[in-house]
């Protein structure tokens, strides 16, 4: 299809309008419909119907009993976990309990000198609670692939996935401002300082306010913005799908392998040669600034990715 | 003496900037359709950001800080009309019933 020009709208009025509506349409018109449950052997046919009746009589029924109490049952014990929880907390305005409370001012005092981090938060976030930090970038990296699970289009040869891929590049190429000379021009200034400045934001998160979420996070706002103005055939060049999945699974088995011989040689009481450091030089802090850079690509690469998916089902 | 001078640019400033802000708040809740809205909003963008950017700067005086001040104006000034832009430019090429709202300009 001919790139629809908006231009050519306004000068020739409607018509111009109606004509590329037309062959937009034509192009991503639904196919026929098959049923998709429809099995091509007899004998999974069989096993099919079989498991049918079950699951519609006696499982059915089972499964019923099971899911409601089961929920009913969680329900409650959650309620039951805050509601505890809850009563424990100190009556409010009660400021004698937090007085008491030594683990902030501990995280205060002591940060510096247990992790070498001169921005404490991050010392907090990879260092008192990296197993957390662990978890969410996890969790992060689960929605990424849970997204790319549910809208990544087919990649084979077969018609139906090639007219979906068809497709999401009409959809691409209708709304997205590719192509447009003004947000190019602006990008190709501003892309390299995010950039650059989402990298100085990871490499100096234990010196300064940052560290691997914001860095990550910035580092993604680039990449997207690139994407918007010159397209996904100039990203794959350097982001394609192999390049995702080798940062973020480099990046994740890293971090977890890191904390695992911190976490080893500290419970054992084994020197792991990872001492603090200089304070305010840019390599100290031990693991501090790998783990936060680690982070950060995480977080960037699963935003580029949340955005590419969402936007036309491929990376 | 110079410094009730520097107080009252300062002043001055940063009064032209919240009158260029609060005009552009009261456009985008005053007018109806997009593309007013992005005129008014742009204006509060550039122009209003910009003064009061600058009477922040005379207010910190020449140091460090006052640099990154000045250099984030550049960056509103080529960010915020490229938006502008943008969403302009969305609006007409997605607006089927353009011509009840503008009146289009034919060469």
């Amino acid at each position: 299809m001919a790139r629809i020009d908006w231009r050519r709208w306004i000068e020739e009025g409607g018509d111009a309008l109606d004509r590329d509506m037309r062959t937009f349409q034509a192009i991503t018109e639904a196919p026929e419909e098959r049923d998709p449950f429809e099995l091509p052997h007899p004998r999974e046919r069989l096993t099919y119907a079989r498991f049918h009746r079950w699951s519609h009589s006696k499982g059915e029924r089972i499964l019923k009993v099971i899911y409601f109490s089961l929920s009913v049952l969680i329900c409650l014990g959650l309620s039951a976990l805050l509601i505890s929880t809850a009563l424990d907390l100190p009556q409010f305005g009660a400021d004698a309990e937090l007085i008491d409370n030594d683990i902030s001012t501990f995280y205060v005092e002591e940060g510096l000198r247990h992790t070498g981090a001169m921005n404490i938060i991050t010392g907090i976030i990879l260092d008192f609670r990296g197993f957390d930090t662990l978890g969410e970038s996890h969790v992060l990296f689960v929605a990424a692939c849970t997204v790319l699970m549910l809208l990544r289009l087919p990649g084979g040869d077969d018609p139906e996935s090639q007219l979906a891929r068809r497709r999401a590049e009409a959809f691409d190429r209708h709304f997205e401002p590719r192509g447009d000379v003004i947000l190019a021009n602006c990008v190709r200034v501003l892309a390299p300082l995010l950039i650059v400045f989402g990298a100085y934001i990871l490499l100096n998160g234990h010196l300064s306010p940052g560290g691997g979420f914001s860095g990550g996070t910035v580092l993604g706002a680039g990449l997207i913005l690139y994407l918007c103005a010159f397209g996904f055939a100039r990203t794959g060049r350097f982001f394609n799908f192999k390049v995702f999945r080798a940062v973020t699974s480099g990046a994740l088995a890293f971090y977890a392998l890191s904390k695992g011989y911190v976490f080893i040689t500290g419970a054992n009481g084994i020197e792991n040669g990872l001492g603090p450091g200089v304070y305010g030089r840019i390599l100290s802090g031990g693991l501090l600034m790998p783990l936060s850079v680690a982070v950060g690509l995480v977080v960037g690469c699963t935003m580029y990715a949340l955005y590419a998916l969402f936007r036309k089902g491929d990376l | 003496m110079l410094e009730w001078l520097r107080f009252g640019l300062c002043a001055l400033l940063m009064a032209l900037g919240l009158f260029f802000e609060i005009s552009a708040v009261i456009g985008v809740f005053r007018f109806q359709y997009v593309l007013n809205r992005i005129h008014a909003a742009s204006l509060g963008d550039t122009l209003g950001v910009f003064f009061l950017l600058l009477g922040l700067a005379v207010a910190n005086g020449l140091d460090m800080l006052t640099l990154k001040i000045l250099l984030l104006i550049p960056l509103f000034w080529t960010t915020s009309p490229v938006s502008s832009h943008l969403i302009g430019k969305l609006e007409l090429t997605t607006n089927e019933e353009l011509n009840k709202e503008v009146s289009l300009w034919k060469r």
